[in-house]
């Protein structure tokens, strides 16, 4: 095989695992809080919203680097995935507000996962550039 | 560097239908001089691989002594005859000898780097080049051919350009061309001056010896 | 030595999946002593915060409140909640024989509807006999709690300087109290006049939480310093005697109830951890004599070369020294984003008091983590390959060929 190619790594089979993980955690099992009885939505039910659009773009760039061979264009994907993680950690409470008590499911459950979910993408991609360009250096 | 090989005996321990007491070198006197190649030949198991390991100071005599010019090297500490190994004395061990987790170039330079001695990688690229492996240098030993892995037990052994040189089976599982190439390189090494020790049975052996010795059941005599 | 270290990670290097499953298992034993280590002394700290917070010898409440366990529900898990007694037993319980203070102290509960902006438990106190909640707040905020008013406890994500309604009365959040580790997190406090307006207000809308007493007169509960020369039993046990419909608690047993379940959380996690580290250091100390053995011919011909016995110690060393160090920062790592972002959750579910510690206090325990996890690989490799290094190499080349 050339040596810019490569066949599936386990690096881009576990970031997928865990591309999956995050989006059907956020829609499963640790989203934001529910509906208020009138059926309105509190603030942290926009944040999860917004989770999930980063969950299901990490997970489809995390894809893409399964199948795509070119190791040029893999080290690109992982370029990418750092900030769309960032913006994944800094929306809850950050950008977009949360519920404002600290025992609501928000606070207990999305926003700990979100953190741990999104800086795992972050490193996992530094490594996986890290590992990409070893390889290129040989 | 002369070595004396005095009395030389071992014994080991082993659980057997007979005596539990196992003679394997019985009163061995020894001598190995510079620009000399001794061939100790003799059957599997007769004792030569034990004769060369005491003589190398890696395997404590039962009795006797092993002198380097006048020095007992028995009578040292294990880190002091450690190093003096090290700075005097190429061992060529049998079988498939190098360290899996470096490359071929790393390996040769192993002896030295193991006290910080002077040898450089050009020393190195020059002996790779002696036994002609010089491309190989950036390969590990895992892809190495028994032949191949020959030549770099040799290129090691003569890094920290030792006095001595003690061979043990080097042309073991080799074909023709490869044990000729070994042979060789030994042969070489002695017209250099180093004191050569070469343990084997094979045969084509002699013709590049000075001197023959035959081990047989222990007892070592004149071929 | 340099080169030592060099060849033991390059050894390391070339056996990766060997490797890694060292690392892991060094990981999971820093990862269990180092997570272990931080929920127990979170729940102790948790316990101190709630004796601290409580800062009364003797707490009285009304009966009805005592069987349905409301103030452990608030004070514990910040459930709202709220009981009241006519402000006569106060009268009544101050005048006691060993009474030196006597604090009476408000519970209201917000509604989940628009007159209040979010439902919460709010305390009031009376800020000329307050003797515990006063000096908590002084430690963030030290000017006096005017009328209308209010300090949040951490729980509640709201800047200071902003407002929020309570019983329709507008109030000022003028700051924010350091955690607890309690229920008192996700309450807030105003002093007597704005509660009690807030308690007008209440019953003024509809809110029937009085059962009878006029909200002017209604108490919640009754904070009690005993005074010099008493005993705090004798004087609890002539409250609940001459004093009718309310029951009279020491603070120190509400605390021995909550510390005998954290004993027994605290004593089931030792346990835990010390038979993961039994069963670890025994794999580790096999793993590597699995590993020792397979490696001596490799040892054997380093002694060839001239490696005395001290170096080849200091190789296997230096290598289960970085499998040490790689596998417990990893474990410590990974028990980080476990144990911080989800504290939340372990409290929820303990049900006890629990209070990270500060960071200066988490870094030693790390620090321990790796420290001891290192020192066990380095122990279990040395047990596992004194053997291999003392070899006599001369036999080992005999029976190698």
């Amino acid at each position: 095989m050339d040596k810019n190619r490569s066949g599936i790594r386990i690096m881009d089979v576990i970031m997928a695992v865990l591309g999956i993980v995050f989006l059907l955690g956020i829609i499963f099992l640790f989203g934001p809080c529910g509906p208020k009885e009138d059926g309105s939505y509190m603030t942290c039910h926009w944040a999860g919203n917004a989770e999930t659009g980063i969950a299901s773009v990490l997970l489809i760039l995390s894809l893409m680097q399964v199948f795509i061979k070119n190791k040029d264009i893999k080290t690109g994907i992982s370029l990418s995935m750092i900030p769309v993680s960032l913006l994944g950690l800094f929306i809850p409470g950050r950008l977009i507000n949360l519920c404002m008590m600290h025992d609501m499911a928000c606070h207990l459950k999305m926003h700990p996962a979100v953190t741990v979910c999104t800086i795992l993408f972050a490193v996992m991609s530094i490594i996986n550039i890290v590992l990409l360009r070893r390889g290129e250096k040989k | 560097m002369k070595i004396n090989g005095k009395d030389l005996s071992r014994t080991y321990y082993r659980r057997s239908e007979g005596s539990n007491i196992f003679t394997a070198v019985k009163d061995v006197n020894i001598e190995l001089s510079p620009g000399e190649l001794l061939e100790i030949t003799g059957r599997s198991g007769s004792g030569k691989s034990t004769v060369l390991n005491m003589l190398a100071g890696l395997l404590t005599p039962s009795s006797g002594t092993v002198l380097y010019d006048d020095l007992d090297i028995y009578g040292l500490e294990d880190k002091e005859r450690s190093a003096f190994r090290n700075e005097h004395t190429g061992v060529i061990p049998q079988g498939q000898t190098a360290l899996s987790s470096i490359t071929v170039l790393e390996n040769v330079l192993l002896p030295a780097r193991l006290y910080n001695r002077e040898a450089s990688e050009d020393d190195a690229m020059e002996l790779l080049s002696f036994v002609g492996i010089e491309g190989l240098k950036d390969v590990y030993p895992d892809q190495l051919s028994g032949g191949e892995m020959r030549r770099l037990s040799i290129a090691r052994a003569l890094i920290n350009r030792p006095s001595v040189l003690l061979a043990d089976e080097p042309t073991g599982d080799l074909d023709d061309e490869n044990t000729k190439v070994v042979l060789s390189l030994l042969r070489n090494t002695a017209d250099k001056g180093t004191a050569v020790l070469l343990v084997t049975h094979e045969e084509d052996a002699r013709e590049y010896a000075d001197r023959v010795l035959k081990m047989n059941g222990g007892i070592l005599k004149e071929y | 030595m340099n080169f030592i270290k060099s060849l033991s990670f390059k050894n390391l290097k070339r056996k990766p999946g060997r490797t890694i499953a060292l690392v892991l298992l060094s990981a999971f034993l820093a990862f269990s002593v180092f997570g272990g280590s931080v929920v127990v002394l979170s729940l102790r700290n948790g316990l101190k915060s709630y004796e601290a917070r409580l800062g009364a010898d003797i707490v009285v409440i009304p009966n009805q409140a005592r069987s349905k366990g409301t103030l452990d529900s608030i004070l514990l898990q910040g459930i709202p909640g709220y009981f009241y007694m006519d402000n006569a037993y106060y009268e009544k319980i101050k005048e006691r024989e060993g009474v030196d203070i006597a604090s009476p102290q408000f519970f209201l509960a917000s509604a989940s509807s628009g007159c209040c902006s979010v439902p919460v438990q709010i305390i009031g106190f009376d800020p000329e006999t307050d003797f515990s909640i006063q000096p908590w707040i002084q430690e963030s905020y030290k000017d006096t709690i005017s009328d209308n008013d209010i300090v949040v406890g951490s729980n509640i994500t709201i800047p200071v300087n902003k407002k929020l309604t309570f019983y329709d009365l507008e109030c000022d959040v003028v700051s924010k109290l350091s955690p607890t580790g309690t229920g008192l997190d996700n309450a807030v406090y105003a002093n007597m006049d704005t509660i009690k307006q807030m308690m007008q207000n209440a019953s003024d809308l509809g809110f029937d939480y009085f059962e009878g007493t006029s909200p002017d007169s209604a108490v919640s509960a009754v904070m009690i310093k005993v005074e010099d020369g008493y005993s705090i039993e004798d004087v609890n046990n002539d409250i609940n005697i001459h004093v009718r419909r309310v029951t009279s608690t020491p603070a120190r047993s509400m605390i021995s109830g909550i510390a005998g379940g954290l004993e027994g959380v605290s004593g089931t996690i030792t346990v835990i951890v010390v038979l993961v580290w039994i069963l670890g250091i025994i794999i580790l100390i096999v793993a590597f004599a699995m590993i020792s053995n397979e490696r001596t011919k490799e040892f054997a011909i380093l002694r060839t070369m001239g490696a005395s016995r001290k170096m080849l110690s200091g190789l296997l060393k230096w290598e289960s020294f970085l499998i040490g160090l790689a596998g417990s920062v990893a474990g410590v790592l990974l028990a980080s984003l476990v144990i911080f972002p989800f504290a939340g959750i372990i409290r929820n579910k303990l049900d006890l008091p629990y209070l990270l510690p500060g960071i200066g206090t988490i870094i030693l325990l790390a620090l321990g983590a790796v420290i001891i996890s290192v020192g066990a690989g380095l122990i279990a490799s040395r047990i596992s390959s004194s053997r291999t290094v003392k070899n006599e190499t001369g036999l080992i080349l005999r029976e190698g060929a």
